[in-house]
């Protein structure tokens, strides 16, 4: 069965690529029996991925929105299976009354399995939980030469490892059997605790990664002199007492997606509003410094109630740089970010840390030391700040997160990632015709 | 008592499907491709616990043996509803289609229907109450150059519903009739359309509101109704010149 296709201009969620395309949303199963055999495509979710990862110009992107049942539940085997489709906020609404949850998930209710597979997303305490790839069981793959492909540890373990992590680039991922964890409690206790020294962040991270259940941290880059990098650990546990209460989602809506994010023509954010938005966003933190209750969704997922942060950058966008620094190499990556946020009097909207642990493996982005996201609104000085910080994670020993960068060159993932060789060695054998791509994919050689 | 969707596979039918599982109705979803009706079932059975069988069948199917599929339905239990969301249609319905896919389009639209209800019109009246829904288009108000087949037989079924309405005066049976705008299904995806498209969401709460009232013809969106009066209003000499 074949599915109309219409032409669009789809966008990367922080509003560096801009490309006309053409997309499909099927909603029958029968789609997948009568592929075109030579069309190039790539899947595409929520469309929230910061690189242009679902798209390209000369491939149909497939949006599987519509696949988003719920297949099976085993409360007693603990596992789930779904469509890939499905909008984490949906298995939320399902499992959480249930007495479960997924353990690792990314910060936007929108965001779907398949993309949370395709791109290893990390949650919120990322040391303990490690990368969503941990928690699947197993997934039904499809390729057009292939057809229908069951992939698990068990059964074609090398195309589960690279499927995961993937980037969509081994085929439309159509299900996924996951793990769940037995939810502890409805409610989290947070407790926001002042860093007033960024250097000591990685000890700080260390001393509280075992007693938290969610772990990160926020900091101010817009402070001068001793207090640059000042900022708040924030932690999450469980409230052990309210273990019997029986969790009833309130129904939650978004309407964020990569094209209403720049809604707003110009920006809010320079060099004279930063340092005040991060000022009040500091303030907001202090007056939570008393240990406060929050219901999960509102832990799991903090940016659903706060779009309109992204908006703000307006339609020309902005940077997300995350990378990942061992932790002897900390702080001298700190005085090097921090000298050319100085010298290029870059205004960073946003930076917040966590800890990693980790075998690396592929092209997925984890390993061990701290994970560090910065945002910044998009200028001239923004690619070049982006640029310096290329150049300085060779050295260090450190590496980006693909999915978080839609400028990312080749010559750094290459510099940053060891099996990157092996990740085209083993897509190309798979995939010898390479049917699927991504502006992301041909940007990075992949 | 069971509610059957024919049409549960995708669209709005599916959006009824769900909305009625959230309102607790067990449902017997019918549809063509058995795999899509299952993947649905065990949704709703798992999300909202209730009761959800499947049929696949295809209106168009011009062997179908409609006695032996309504006594299949009636194993399912008592009727409390058959709602009939189906439909197909064809982006190159543009006057130039061969006599089979006339026919087919006919059939998925007008004659698989009328030919459904009439099996299953006496399980519906043993009901001590049942609603019985069709549903037809705004394509039907008025004939275009586009969906020109489709558009005839949703006009042929908006009379059935109007026959079948007056003949179920006096029983605990409600015929209703509801009249569909644009929505946001793989109908419309990719279209250029005059109007905004609404989501087959909120177009299936509204049906699933008015279970087992005597509503007559409903629009969905109920702005529509004001859209229809104005296409069919408009001079010819104007009409003639629109491209939609």
């Amino acid at each position: 069965m074949k599915a109309a296709t219409a032409a669009v201009q789809l966008r990367s969620f922080d509003g560096g690529v801009r490309i006309a395309t053409r997309h499909c949303r099927p909603d029958r199963l029968a789609f997948w029996d009568d592929p075109d055999r030579d069309t190039r495509r790539i899947a595409r979710g929520a469309g929230l991925s910061y690189a242009a990862a679902s798209f390209s110009a000369d491939a149909i992107s497939t949006d599987h929105r519509s696949f988003d049942r719920i297949l099976g539940f085993d409360a007693a085997g603990k596992t789930l299976e779904v469509e890939a489709g499905i909008a984490l906020g949906k298995v939320y609404e399902f499992l959480a009354p249930r007495g479960f949850y997924l353990a690792v998930q990314p910060g936007h209710p929108s965001i779907t399995i398949g993309g949370c597979i395709a791109t290893d997303v990390h949650g919120k305490h990322q040391a303990r939980d490690g990368t969503f790839e941990g928690h699947v069981r197993s997934l039904r793959l499809f390729h057009p030469d292939h057809g229908v492909l069951e992939l698990s540890r068990e059964q074609e373990p090398s195309l589960f490892e690279l499927t995961c992590g993937g980037y969509g680039l081994t085929g439309d991922i159509l299900s996924a059997k996951l793990a769940v964890v037995q939810l502890a409690a409805p409610r989290v206790l947070v407790t926001t605790t002042p860093l007033p020294d960024i250097r000591a962040l990685p000890e700080a991270l260390a001393s509280a990664s075992a007693r938290a259940d969610q772990l990160y941290s926020w900091h101010d880059f817009t402070a001068r002199g001793d207090r640059f990098g000042h900022g708040y650990l924030i932690e999450g546990r469980w409230v052990t007492d309210r273990a019997t209460e029986v969790h009833r989602p309130r129904p939650w809506h978004s309407r964020l997606d990569a094209d209403n994010r720049g809604a707003f023509r110009l920006g809010c954010f320079n060099r004279l509003t930063t340092r005040p938005f991060n000022a009040l966003y500091q303030r907001l933190l202090r007056r939570q410094s008393a240990p406060q209750q929050l219901e999960l969704f509102d832990f799991l997922f903090p940016v659903h109630d706060k779009e309109v942060y992204f908006k703000l950058f307006g339609r020309r966008g902005f940077h997300e740089l995350q990378v990942l620094v061992p932790v002897a190499a900390f702080p001298e990556f700190l005085q090097r970010l921090r000298a050319a946020i100085e010298r290029l009097r870059l205004p960073v909207t946003l930076a917040s840390a966590k800890l990693f642990r980790g075998e690396r493996r592929l092209l997925r982005f984890t390993g061990d030391g701290i994970c560090l996201a910065i945002d910044f609104p998009r200028s001239r000085r923004s690619a070049a700040f982006a640029t310096a910080v290329d150049a300085m994670l060779p050295g260090l020993g450190g590496w980006p997160n693909l999915i978080k960068d839609s400028r990312l060159p080749l010559a750094t993932v290459r510099a940053t990632y060891p099996q990157y060789e092996q990740f085209c060695e083993r897509l190309h054998a798979f995939d010898p015709r390479r049917l699927y791509r991504s502006e992301m994919s041909e940007r990075l050689g992949l | 008592m069971t509610i059957v969707i024919v049409g549960a596979s995708a669209g709005l039918g599916r959006a009824l499907a769900e909305e009625l599982a959230r309102r607790g109705h067990p449902l017997l979803l019918a549809a063509r491709d058995a795999r899509d009706l299952q993947a649905l079932a065990a949704d709703l059975v798992l999300r909202f616990a209730v009761t959800v069988g499947t049929l696949a069948f295809d209106l168009a199917d011009p062997q179908a043996d409609w006695p032996a599929l309504a006594a299949t339905i009636a194993r399912h239990g008592p009727l409390e509803g058959l709602y009939l969301p189906a439909g197909l249609s064809r982006r190159d319905d543009t006057g130039d289609l061969d006599a089979s896919s006339i026919r087919t389009l006919v059939d998925a639209n007008l004659t698989g229907i009328a030919c459904l209800v009439t099996a299953v019109w006496p399980l519906l009246l043993a009901a001590p109450r049942a609603t019985l829904a069709g549903f037809g288009s705004i394509a039907a108000v008025r004939g275009r150059r586009q969906n020109i087949v489709y558009a005839a037989a949703k006009r042929g079924l908006l009379s059935l519903f109007e026959s079948l309405r007056h003949r179920a005066v006096g029983s605990g049976l409600h015929v209703q009739t509801f009249q569909v705008g644009f929505l946001d299904t793989q109908q419309t995806f990719g279209k250029r359309t005059l109007l905004p498209r609404a989501s087959p969401q909120a177009a299936a709460r509204r049906v699933a509101a008015l279970l087992h009232r005597d509503c007559g013809t409903v629009w969905l969106p109920w702005s529509w109704r004001f859209i229809a009066m104005l296409v069919r209003a408009m001079p010819w000499l104007v009409f003639r010149r629109l491209d939609f």
